[in-house]
């Protein structure tokens, strides 16, 4: 496959890239997702050559049948997402190049980012230069994420009785069938369903999302922010999952990876990023016209929806795993802690 | 037809795909004549219809010749899957995994693989990997040492219906095909082991020949697949996962791995594994005019991810996409690992690799 892939890049290059400076040599890393189950992944090639620090072209290659769907999707909404946004705005997203389908497997290229993946690292005992930088970050991050809301705003759907029916119970049922549900739980679930009425004629914001928006997948070269992976992405979602997922995806004080410990340092522990994280969703809502409260709806729903999410169909990444169960649960058990905006 | 009527038929049909010719004088073989050579007139058994050139009577594989007998006789009655697991996942859950781990074909990606494409794998042993490897290719023959271990694939092999599969019970050296027979050829893990085969040779002369001999069969612009140890793997030199039972490695007593390390480090006429350039020289020498060097993450088992070692850029951009440490000590690894790449330390202690060289093409 690699002399493949070199020939398909020689052959495309001179129509990518004006002028074309053909690479000497390819040196090639493939990837294959997530090391816990590789074998449900596309293969991703990054391709490098002799002069550059960042792969130059990155190349998707179906594993099996299985994985075709999620890759011509992936490629589809790239290729809609870079065509609707304005010119400056879509150096921040791969640049979708070739497709080519053949019997039983699916390809395509995209140009490579520049950048370092941000770290998910939070200190919460850092000092006020630490807390500048990381403040900065999520800053130019947030910038991107709305900027990325307002080119892909597609209109606002008001919180009705069959909306709640739809969105809220149709998911707390899927939650009931796929897990034993406890008293606490069976309580909390009600009373969520319930605390929806008070939401009625709020105009929920109906945007694109990128779906995966952890901190995997974004880079920064200084303040210029740029996303990869868009294969779990939509045209039409909420813009407050992609915030979520970016909070939940960030490890505060909890460097081994434990994601309920960060958890709770997030949301539950007073420090100085839960403040900033505080002001970062309030600004959120006020830039939708929403009350800041209704976090405290939305975020739960937001967990029970991650907790359904099968491994399989559209959700092949790590984003079916159980750590989001682990987490509504903890939310449930200590909810009255929760952080409050 | 009937089942036993069908499983013949699959295994006459397999015979077609590989040449297979004699050890020994290397004149083609029929199957007609039941494996005989009518130049040097030696006559080479099959053992269960599986073809066997094997001289020794070798019991090293992962599971002894005995234990593998039980559980072939199981796994006729109730089925391979069932079999392995009632017999390998309890006693030896980490091979358990292995042979079922899909991602241990995962280098098939770096390959050259069409759909008339004719593959040999030499040593997969009991591993899924040949059988992942088919459904990718024309054809795939699978070389295995050992006896009982080929009993088991040929059951696999007949219990799922393929036929595009062929068993063939061989020693490394000579190995019975015709030259130019195979597209592509895959020898990963057993070439560590080389040095066993002959105690009165150096290993480095074993491996040579056993190269040379694999560019022969390799049609031109062919390509084989090598996953090994590295002779300087940190691993190997910190004396973990190396093979107890390999001519060298892993001998030493733990409890001086760095003295024995050195010892192997500077002892080049009895190490059994090369390094980077030593693997690098010994494929030019065998013939192969083009060579790609990876580093397997987590290893040549499972190549979930694999890094070109050809140029630094690859290995520092993996190694600063995972820098996520905040504590000093890991800061101080991070940096000591981006200064190595650069300097090609990380790449000369890389524990395992894996290496792609190509065949010459004919031109005409």
């Amino acid at each position: 496959m690699l002399k493949e892939i070199e020939r398909l890049i020689l052959e495309n290059g001179p129509r990518w890239e004006i002028p074309f400076s053909p690479p000497r040599t390819l040196y090639f890393t493939k990837t294959g997702g997530s090391k816990g189950d590789p074998a449900a992944q596309p293969v991703v090639f990054l391709l490098f050559d002799q002069n550059s620090a960042t792969p130059r072209w990155v190349v998707k290659v179906s594993r099996n049948r299985a994985t075709i769907p999620i890759l011509t999707k992936e490629y589809e909404n790239l290729l809609y997402f870079y065509h609707r946004f304005p010119s400056s705005f879509r150096s921040t997203l791969p640049k979708p190049l070739l497709s080519r389908e053949d019997p039983g497997r699916f390809l395509f290229v995209e140009s490579g980012l520049r950048g370092k993946r941000i770290s998910p690292l939070v200190q919460p005992d850092g000092d006020r230069a630490y807390r500048r930088a990381v403040g900065k970050m999520f800053e130019d991050v947030l910038a991107w994420l709305g900027q990325f809301q307002k080119e892909t705003y597609k209109g606002a759907v008001e919180v009705t009785e069959a909306w709640i029916e739809e969105e809220v119970k149709g998911t707390i049922e899927q939650y009931r069938i796929r897990y034993s549900v406890d008293i606490s739980e069976e309580d909390f679930l009600n009373d969520h369903l319930e605390r929806w009425k008070e939401w009625k004629k709020t105009a929920i914001p109906i945007t694109g999302q990128h779906g995966d928006f952890r901190t995997e997948n974004i880079f920064a070269d200084g303040h210029a922010v740029s996303i990869c992976d868009w294969s779990l992405s939509q045209k039409k979602g909420r813009p407050f999952d992609d915030l979520f997922c970016f909070l939940s995806s960030l490890s505060v004080g909890a460097e081994e990876g434990n994601p309920i410990d960060s958890f709770e340092n997030l949301y539950f522990e007073e420090n100085w990023f839960r403040q900033q994280a505080r002001e970062i969703v309030a600004r959120f809502f006020f830039r939708w016209e929403l009350s800041p409260r209704l976090f405290s709806q939305l975020y739960p729903l937001f967990l029970i929806k991650q907790s359904i999410r099968e491994a399989g169909g559209d959700s092949l990444h790590a984003v079916g795993d159980s750590v989001w169960r682990e987490r509504l649960l903890f939310f449930i058990r200590n909810r009255s802690r929760f952080m409050e905006v | 037809m009937t089942y036993g009527a069908l499983r013949k038929l699959a295994a006459r049909q397999v015979r077609r795909y590989s040449g297979l010719v004699c050890p020994q004088c290397f004149h083609p073989l029929l199957e007609e004549s039941n494996f005989f050579c009518k130049e040097c007139r030696t006559k080479w058994k099959a053992i269960d219809g599986i073809p066997c050139f094997a001289t020794g009577d070798d019991d090293r594989g992962e599971i002894s010749e005995k234990e593998m007998a039980q559980m072939n006789a199981l796994a006729r009655k109730v089925g391979w899957r069932t079999a392995l697991k009632e017999r390998v996942a309890k006693t030896n859950p980490t091979l358990y995994e292995q042979i079922n781990d899909e991602a241990s074909a995962d280098f098939r990606f770096l390959l050259p693989l069409l759909p008339h494409s004719k593959v040999l794998d030499i040593g997969g042993g009991l591993r899924t990997t040949a059988f992942d490897l088919q459904p990718h290719c024309g054809s795939i023959t699978l070389v295995a040492f050992f006896k009982e271990q080929a009993k088991f694939i040929e059951i696999r092999r007949e219990q799922e219906r393929l036929t595009n599969m062929e068993v063939v019970i061989a020693d490394r050296l000579p190995l019975p095909f015709a030259p130019e027979t195979f597209d592509v050829i895959i020898v990963n893990g057993s070439l560590e082991w080389m040095g066993q085969i002959d105690r009165g040779q150096k290993p480095q002369a074993l491996y040579g020949q056993f190269l040379k001999q694999l560019h022969q069969l390799l049609k031109p612009g062919g390509a084989i697949y090598i996953g090994t140890e590295n002779r300087f793997g940190i691993r190997r030199i910190l004396n973990e996962g190396v093979h107890r039972q390999s001519r060298y490695g892993g001998s030493s007593p733990s409890s001086f791995p760095w003295v024995m390390a050195l010892f192997r480090r500077f002892s080049f006429k009895r190490s059994d594994r090369l390094s980077q350039g030593g693997y690098r020289k010994l494929l030019e020498e065998s013939g192969f005019v083009e060579s790609q060097f990876f580093m397997p993450i987590p290893g040549y088992h499972r190549p979930v991810e694999l890094i070109s070692l050809d140029h630094p850029t690859p290995l520092q951009f993996y190694f600063n996409q995972r820098s996520s440490t905040s504590a000093r000590f890991g800061k101080l690894k991070e940096n000591l690992a981006l200064w190595g790449t650069s300097l090609g330390v990380i790449s000369f202690l890389s524990p395992h690799f894996s290496m792609i060289a190509w065949k010459k093409k004919n031109h005409a």
